[in-house]
């Protein structure tokens, strides 16, 4: 190496490694974003994820963030009757209509906690409940919303129920038990860790 | 025999949860090349954003190239040439520089030599800082971080004549400096006597 570049070298400001928690936030965001692709290719609907950004909403405590996104989610033939364990908790859908046909129509909710922390939706139902409450979602909405009225003004919640999508997600939806098998998902067990 | 970040990034186009792997081999250099260049304060989200961007454009990898890192130094570079413009550094001035030069010393003496030597890398800082940005980009990304002129290359998205004619012209201007400088006033004794 000549004089001049172990100069130049000299002038490299040190830095220190990323500490462990900042790694893993980070790791976190990106599963997160190859989960959101993995709903997407499920859905068949042939869409290509968008860029998810700078959609975010904080519902309380307990999201961090709700990312809205395109896509769709399961359509299949099977019929399930019993619950299925939710084994993917840094994720889950919050849907505003009570169908999966013609695209996705809620918001993605992810990244729960601290930075570091696992991110763990323990109970999809009770944070799409909050989304509900606070005005973020409406019926058919395609994505996040944020109505008028202030963070004191509380909106209609409906029924809600949770359906285990693929991936091991839970996906939440207006309705009621039997909703999930008319979708032709299994029922989400939720409030597993 | 570990596979290769082309073996890594071709995986995940049908099974996406491979790509995490490449997040495990490249964040911490993508992390300390931001740091390098915007500061640590920042570096972790941009970081970040480097590896989700390259997760959705990875099926637009060459697979010419077995390793990963100048791709993700490109995408790096970009956002953090986004992020400078943002806050109106689009030149080389505000370069982020590991020394500052001293400012006394006793003359003759070793602190006296590590002084001349700390004026000659302060005189080496100012001429990168008044340097064309692209030429300082050129440089630093293959003596920082280690980069051949090929891959130097891929990060930029340029020839690799580019980058030989940059990294050329910005030696030349170093050269040029510390040859005008070979006996300056302020090596003499008794003018380094503060």
């Amino acid at each position: 190496m000549e004089l001049l570049d172990k100069q130049v070298l000299a002038l490299k400001p040190p830095t220190q490694p990323p500490n462990g928690e900042v790694r893993e936030h980070q790791r976190q965001l990106l599963t997160a974003a190859i989960e959101s692709e993995l709903l997407d290719s499920h859905s068949g609907t042939g869409r290509r994820p968008s860029r998810r950004r700078g959609r975010r909403v904080s519902v309380a405590a307990t999201v961090a963030a709700a990312i809205a996104l395109a896509g769709g989610a399961a359509a299949a033939a099977v019929v399930y009757l019993q619950p299925q364990p939710v084994t993917n908790h840094d994720i889950a859908r919050c849907y505003s209509v009570d169908s999966t046909a013609g695209g996705f129509h809620g918001s993605d909710i992810a990244t729960a906690g601290t930075p570091g922390s696992p991110a763990q939706i323990q109970d999809a139902v009770q944070v799409c409940a909050l989304l509900w409450r606070d005005g973020f979602l409406v019926p058919g909405a395609p994505h996040a919303l944020h109505l008028p009225g202030g963070p004191l003004t509380q909106h209609a919640v409906p029924p809600l129920t949770a359906c285990r999508l693929p991936g091991g997600i839970a996906g939440v939806f207006p309705g009621t038990a039997s909703t999930c098998q008319r979708l032709g998902l299994p029922p989400a067990q939720t409030n597993q860790p | 025999m570990p596979i290769t970040d082309l073996e890594l990034v071709t995986a995940s186009w049908d099974d996406p949860e491979r790509f995490a792997g490449l997040f495990d081999r490249h964040f911490d250099s993508v992390y300390a090349y931001c740091a390098r260049r915007i500061g640590m304060g920042c570096a972790d989200d941009v970081a970040g954003e480097t590896f989700r961007i390259a997760f959705e454009r990875r099926r637009r990898y060459d697979a010419s190239r077995l390793d990963a890192r100048p791709w993700l130094l490109g995408i790096a570079h970009n956002i953090v040439r986004n992020h400078l413009r943002s806050e109106g550094r689009r030149s080389a001035a505000h370069l982020r520089l590991a020394a500052e030069p001293c400012d006394s010393a006793e003359p003759g003496s070793e602190a006296a030599a590590a002084l001349d030597a700390q004026r000659d890398l302060a005189l080496v800082a100012e001429t990168l800082r008044s340097a064309p940005l692209q030429e300082v980009d050129a440089l630093l990304l293959h003596v920082w971080e280690g980069l051949s002129y090929s891959e130097v290359a891929a990060t930029l998205d340029v020839p690799v004549g580019t980058v030989s004619s940059r990294i050329n012209r910005l030696r030349r201007r170093l050269r040029e400096l510390t040859d005008s400088v070979e006996d300056p006033p302020h090596r003499r004794p008794h003018d380094v006597t503060r």
